[in-house]
């Protein structure tokens, strides 16, 4: 008796047809291979109009897309889930987060700069306004959704111990989780200062606040989920919680990046590259979606892809 | 009533599945299974019991398809040790395996890809 099934063929691997996944990569590296070779041609002639232009409208443009992408495919793995399943709340948190990232987006990279692009720009007065739509955006876009993955990510985390394959920290990673936290430390500690010397803080800045704590508790379930995902091997829904773990290790990268600037520890030109890290970052979190909601309707459709032999 | 079940069957798959399911199961005009078909499973049953006197070796063979369907899913590590507790004669292998689909997958995915499993890898191995 014969049966074919792909699922069960000794050299079926975590393979996908041209996907989102796929797309998002391309999209992503293509704009990356782009961007740097933008970078050298700023840097041997010198004009700084290139990598503006080049931030200001196709680099926006596609942290939008990315940040739409994310949020679609969030909510369509969310409603993959039944209610009452224990992955569902995970996803709508990450749903909603992913939601106010993108409303964010929209407020920094459309509402919130100087460009051609700003619909604002049309209202007598209106660019004016820029200022104010970018500092709601930052909230949205820091804190916020910063606040929400912290907790799904939480409830991932709550999973993976019932299912028994919590991975452990290694020594590396307390190293890491140390060096961070007193990076927060210490910027707590300047704010305190600052504060009792009497500098004021505007809301925006005040709301931000919370965004190194949440990015070192981030860092945390991100190792976890790292170690977690090795420990299981390669997969879809591995492939999936690691792609959030690299874009919370990007966006660390990123705001450490803007710390050793603003300390000269990172001297001009080359703090421009951390304007890159944002793409890759926001890549990450359009892919770790994608990757489980592939995973979903791949396990969906192998009962007709049996019966077929597909 | 029968249109608002009909408007929600046209838009849930799960539901749909479920009705089917339940009409072949009613359906007690089903046409006659085929005599080559009889024979077909009969010879299958008969190689099936004359390979119970190896139920570990078949139980090894067994947890290999099935670790083959789960691994692109879970993980090749997390497929072995999910696998590993499964006694000889296999009769808690999938109480092992589906929970942990289900957590990841979703009930309506996992239960596509379980009964795939099934289908494939134990009902017609």
């Amino acid at each position: 008796m014969s049966w074919h099934w792909p699922g069960l063929s000794s050299n079926y691997g975590v393979k996908s047809a041209f996907g989102c996944s796929t797309l998002i990569l391309l999209v992503t590296g293509s704009y990356l291979a782009v961007g740097l070779a933008v970078f050298v041609v700023w840097l041997i002639a010198g004009n700084d109009a290139w990598i503006e232009d080049f931030f200001r409208i196709p680099g926006a443009l596609l942290l939008i897309w990315l940040s739409a992408v994310s949020m679609l495919l969030s909510v369509r793995v969310c409603r993959g889930f039944f209610p009452g399943e224990p992955m569902r709340g995970a996803w709508q948190l990450i749903a909603l987060s992913a939601g106010s990232g993108f409303a964010g987006s929209v407020l920094i990279q459309l509402f919130g700069t100087k460009s051609r692009m700003n619909p604002l720009n049309f209202f007598p007065g209106g660019a004016e306004q820029a200022p104010v739509w970018r500092s709601v955006g930052q909230v949205l876009n820091g804190p916020c959704r910063l606040a929400m993955l912290a907790v799904a990510l939480f409830l991932v985390l709550k999973l993976y111990r019932q299912s028994g394959f919590l991975g452990k920290y290694a020594a590396m990673d307390w190293a890491v989780l140390a060096g961070f936290g007193a990076y927060v430390v210490e910027e707590a500690v300047e704010v305190v200062v600052a504060f009792q010397q009497g500098k004021p803080f505007a809301l925006a800045e005040a709301l931000n606040f919370p965004v190194d704590p949440l990015l070192w508790v981030l860092l945390a379930e991100a190792l976890r989920l790292f170690r977690s995902v090795h420990m299981m091997g390669t997969s879809w829904i591995g492939r999936c919680y690691g792609a959030f773990s690299v874009g919370i290790l990007l966006i660390l990268a990123g705001d450490v990046a803007i710390w050793a600037t603003s300390r000269g520890y990172l001297p001009w030109p080359w703090s421009a590259l951390e304007w890159y890290v944002w793409i890759p970052a926001a890549g990450a979190f359009a892919l770790a979606p994608s990757y489980q909601w592939e995973a979903m309707r791949h396990a969906e459709s192998s009962r007709a892809a049996d019966a077929t032999g597909v | 009533m029968e249109k608002m079940v009909s408007r929600h069957l046209a838009g849930c798959e799960a539901c749909r599945l479920e009705v089917r399911r339940l009409s072949a199961a009613l359906d007690t005009a089903a046409p006659p299974i085929p005599a080559d078909d009889v024979g077909e499973l009969l010879s299958s049953l008969r190689e099936w019991e004359s390979g119970g006197s190896q139920p570990k070796r078949n139980c090894e063979a067994l947890k290999r398809r099935v670790a083959g369907a789960v691994e692109p899913y879970l993980g090749k590590a997390a497929a072995h040790a999910l696998l590993q507790p499964v006694h000889e004669d296999g009769r808690n292998l999938l109480s092992n395996v589906a929970p942990v689909l289900t957590m990841f997958l979703g009930r309506r995915a996992a239960g596509n890809l379980v009964s795939c499993v099934v289908d494939a890898a134990i009902v017609r191995f």
